[in-house]
């Protein structure tokens, strides 16, 4: 579906790509993350072919990414949280029509899968007003509407869920996710947060710094860089904590903060064991992000 | 190519939600008639013609040409708004020609404005200015026929200045400019009757005078045998060779957008 060989780029002087490597089977769930400026967009830029790159190779359905014809374009759905597909100033409605038009879609099977995905994303009611009334998600939804009508071979999703509720975003990654299993969907979904991707993807892929840092399953990612946990509690008494297999923690009044291993000891062992002492009034288990985790990657291979 | 006729229709039904904005357009297009209208009276002061144009005559032209022109009046900042907010390279993914849809667009808006602002502007003149009807069946269809190669060079005129975006940071002056010079250049304004015989001589090699001259001569049945097949000839040649500098430009466009991204 894509293979991506040797890819750099670079906007003179400034890399913003390095010697970018992989590629992805029919089917495959992928998720690219990185922070701010690592690359992610550029690159799904360039698998779109709406950027060039300076060297390497890049195939996407068969086919050079920077000279894809309509016929692929027809396979691929694109929605990006800055950019829009939708038409300005006309009706919603007419913007869908369009799509249906633009891929030969019949006037049944339009009528099939709007009324399918207006109740899937819950859009019915917006039909008739033009994209800019819409709110953030309101817009969001619509566009993940308009990229799926025609039944994408390959859907790319770069920060697709901005603006979007927490209880809709795993919503529409649901109808994502069963749409992918339908249509044997290939689905790359870039974002800044593991957590985003955990639901969907199976495999990811970290950007940092121009280059791919990690590429390969999501448990194994998180089981090997994700399992330091912090424990932040407030307790009305001061536990015990000397025995626990932790790694760090620091008392302040009734404050206490733990940082710990998961694959050492459970989040669950830890608060028995506190509750056998004293009454804990307040809980908050910080999972690692991934600025953290790209950081404990360094540093492993520092060492 | 159903996609594109598409594209006109969803327009055309789109432009019939805006009523008030329709009602204005009528308004502006007979507002310009009584204006110009009463500035050739007084300019006659009564004079049954000037060098052989009668005021009827004055009167027929700008009522075809500047109808005409409210009627193609689109908006031709479409392309330079999408490259400077780099919503364009977006807009390269669907999987259709974008000049073409674009014209597409722009017809069915066109045509809209055609039937609702042409033709109720025309019929108000016809009553109340009054303008000289076509010297024959064949003459009007021949302008028709004329006025739509005379859209598609006013087009493409368009579409190669709105293509310049790609290298300057805004169009929007030499758009003004343009129009400007089309309004002037066209005869819309002063009729290409009255023009020095020089500027008429400068003006006979662009393709101004091909946009709305052309249609109103042959309307009139100024034109007549072989030259009307030349004076069709011509707006075909400046149809191909304008479209042949747009896709110049705007090929050279879309690479660069691709290299130096939006």
């Amino acid at each position: 579906m894509i293979v991506v060989d040797k890819l750099s780029k670079s906007y003179g002087e400034k890399n913003v790509l390095e010697n970018i490597s992989f590629h992805i089977s029919e089917g495959e769930c992928v998720g690219l993350i990185g922070l701010n400026g690592a690359g992610k967009t550029t690159l799904i830029n360039i698998l779109l072919g709406k950027l060039k790159a300076s060297s390497g190779l890049v195939r996407v359905l068969q086919q050079d990414s920077a000279a894809l014809n309509r016929e692929a374009l027809r396979k691929i759905g694109y929605v990006s949280g800055t950019g829009t597909q939708l038409w300005k100033n006309m009706r919603l409605r007419y913007s869908f029509e369009s799509c249906a038009a633009m891929h030969n879609i019949s006037d049944r099977d339009y009528k099939i899968r709007l009324s399918e995905l207006c109740s899937a994303l819950q859009i019915s009611e917006l039909l008739s007003s033009e994209p800019h009334r819409l709110s953030m998600g309101q817009r969001m939804r619509c566009e993940l509407v308009y990229a799926l009508l025609p039944h994408p071979k390959l859907l790319i999703l770069d920060e697709a869920t901005i603006g979007i509720d927490i209880a809709a975003k795993n919503f529409i990654l649901q109808c994502i996710d069963n749409m992918r299993r339908q249509n044997h969907m290939t689905v790359i979904y870039a974002g800044h947060y593991l957590k985003e991707v955990e639901q969907l993807c199976e495999r990811i892929i970290v950007l940092d710094h121009r280059a791919i840092l990690f590429d390969g399953n999501l448990h194994k990612f998180v089981d090997e860089y994700g399992s330091f946990c912090t424990l932040k509690l407030k307790c009305d008494a001061l536990p015990d904590l000397e025995d626990l297999p932790v790694e760090k923690f620091c008392i302040a009044d009734q404050n206490i903060v733990i940082e710990f291993n998961k694959r050492k000891i459970g989040t669950a062992e830890i608060i028995r064991h506190i509750r056998q002492k004293c009454e804990i009034r307040d809980i908050k288990l910080i999972e690692p992000n991934l600025e953290d985790t790209i950081k404990k990657i360094y540093a492993r291979e520092a060492d | 190519m159903r996609a594109y006729a598409e594209f006109a229709v969803k327009k055309f039904r789109n432009q019939t939600a805006y009523r008030m904005d329709c009602f204005m357009g009528i308004l502006k297009t007979i507002f310009s008639f009584i204006v110009y209208f009463s500035i050739y009276k007084a300019l006659y002061g009564g004079r049954s013609d000037v060098d052989g144009i009668t005021l009827n005559m004055v009167v027929t032209n700008f009522i075809i040409s500047l109808g005409l022109s409210n009627a193609f009046d689109f908006n031709e900042m479409f392309l330079p708004d999408k490259i400077s907010w780099g919503e364009i390279s977006n807009e390269l993914l669907k999987p259709v020609s974008f000049r073409l849809r674009l014209l597409s667009e722009h017809i069915g808006e066109s045509i809209f404005k055609l039937v609702f602002n042409f033709v109720p502007s025309l019929i108000f003149a016809a009553f109340t200015i009054g303008m000289m009807p076509p010297s024959s069946a064949i003459n009007m269809l021949l302008m028709a026929i004329s006025a739509v190669m005379g859209y598609l060079i006013l087009w493409e005129l368009s579409f190669i200045v709105q293509t310049w975006s790609f290298w300057l940071f805004s169009v929007w002056g030499i758009i003004v400019m343009k129009n400007v010079l089309v309004n002037i250049m066209t005869g819309a304004m002063i009729p290409l009757w009255f023009m020095p015989s020089m500027l008429r001589g400068i003006i006979s090699f662009t393709p101004f005078e091909s946009v709305y001259f052309t249609p109103v001569r042959l309307y009139l049945g100024q034109i007549s045998g072989s030259e009307i097949a030349v004076c069709m000839i011509n707006q075909a040649v400046w149809i191909v060779v304008l479209f042949v500098i747009g896709d110049i430009f705007w090929k050279k466009g879309t690479k660069k957008l691709v290299v130096q991204g939006g």
